[in-house]
């Protein structure tokens, strides 16, 4: 299995403006039981952006703030993986390199994944890397599925966040990223998807807005099902203990998902990265947003090996293993 | 192997319901509990007693009565009569 000579150097984050706790949703649906939902979703406040704002714009905030540890003349690629496009086209990538000012020689393109979205981007920024088309990668992260989601919907509604995430990947003289082990099962896409607005329903909307539909379990079925092998196939693969991995940082789904795999995997407590309780699921953002706070809090330090797994939307899924080193 | 019984008790315990107010017959159409968000919990409690061999039948996503779970079970063999 292939390690890359590249490592993550720097992430920041933005979430949507508007700060949204478990009474507003109560206020919303008067029926709803909101402590059984929080206790089974993990969420207690989500962080929607206005309406006049998309997931572009939550993309620069992030990327502006990357810009306080390196030039962005020095950002060569552009990943920006997003659900939450500005506009079927042209790519908002190449909408962000404007907004951004970043030269014109910059690679910029989009990558249409969800929750798997960031271990994708990671293994194609540092492919680029490893083969010399890129040195320093910025893989940006960002949708604003709030926009997808009906007020009253009991199952999406007290789970997602807007936000995004600009995470640098740069050379390494060691092999701090890799090896990956990625899947699909588009037998699934059903199971989490924006039926309306685009081409399959000749662009009409209900309502006058897409809708996201989730079907909870058998996303969940999916997911117990299918991340513990691929977590133990990586690990098989990179001749890797269980026990040598120093955090195991996934996708914050929610609360009862991650409790399974957890379980499922038979991982301490203090090696499982939990925080999305005052963050919420912020789809592909979920993992740089958590691997951010995992080194702000010192939960990881140098030297530490981490294993990161998206799994979601598609059905789609990835895991890889990085050694962490210090930000910039 | 899960008999009838053990299947109900599960259910009834990730309802968070007494014992008895669950039979046979119940399903998320006639019992307020059983909502998708509770409907993960009863698959977390299957999947923890038949020690994982529960997450590898999707069926049981949409398994959303006390007979479709038993029918699952039936048609991959784990149910039991005793």
């Amino acid at each position: 299995m292939i390690k890359f000579s590249a490592k993550i150097q720097a992430i920041e984050y933005c979430l949507g403006e508007i700060k949204e706790d478990n009474l507003l949703l109560k206020r919303d649906n008067p029926d709803w039981r909101m402590d059984d939902i929080e206790s089974k979703t993990g969420v207690s406040q989500r962080w929607i952006c206005k309406d006049s704002t998309t997931a572009v714009d939550l993309a620069c905030k992030a990327c502006e703030e990357i810009f306080n540890k390196i030039s962005k003349d020095k950002i060569d690629t552009l990943i920006l993986v997003t659900q939450s496009a500005d506009y079927f086209l042209p790519t908002s990538a190449c909408i962000l390199q404007d907004r951004l000012s970043l030269s014109k020689s910059t690679k910029c393109f989009d990558i249409n994944l969800g929750c798997s979205g960031f271990v994708y981007g990671l293994s194609i920024a540092s492919s680029f890397i490893e083969s010399g088309l890129g040195s320093n990668v910025l893989l940006v992260c960002a949708d604003t599925y709030s926009k997808y989601i009906d007020k009253h919907d009991r199952t999406n509604r007290p789970i997602f966040s807007d936000a995004a995430s600009a995470t640098l990947v740069v050379k390494s003289n060691q092999q701090d990223i890799g090896p990956f082990l990625m899947g699909t099962d588009g037998s699934g896409y059903n199971h989490l998807i924006v039926e309306n607005g685009a081409s399959k329903s000749k662009y009409s909307c209900v309502d006058g807005r897409p809708k996201l539909h989730m079907n909870g379990s058998s996303v969940f079925m999916f997911t117990i099902s299918e991340i513990p092998h691929n977590i133990n196939q990586l690990l098989k693969e990179a001749n890797t203990k269980k026990e040598d991995v120093g955090m195991y940082i996934f996708h914050q789904a929610s609360k009862i998902v991650l409790d399974s795999l957890k379980e499922n995997l038979n991982i301490e407590n203090n090696k499982f990265f939990y925080n999305s309780k005052y963050i919420g699921n912020t789809v592909s953002s979920s993992i740089p947003i958590a691997l951010k706070e995992a080194s702000n809090t010192s939960a990881i330090s140098e030297g530490d090996l981490i294993l990161i797994s998206g799994f979601g939307v598609g059905l789609s899924w990835g895991s890889c293993l990085l050694n962490w080193r210090e930000f910039l | 192997m899960i008999n009838d019984a053990k299947v109900i008790e599960i259910i009834s315990d990730a309802l968070k319901l007494e014992k008895g107010s669950v039979s046979m017959n119940s399903s998320s159409q006639n019992t307020e509990e059983w909502d998708s968000l509770a409907h993960l919990s009863i698959l977390v409690a299957l999947d923890r007693y038949l020690e994982g061999r529960a997450s590898k039948l999707t069926n049981l996503a949409t398994a959303t009565s006390v007979k479709a779970i038993l029918e699952v079970f039936a048609k991959h063999g784990l149910r039991s009569d005793d």
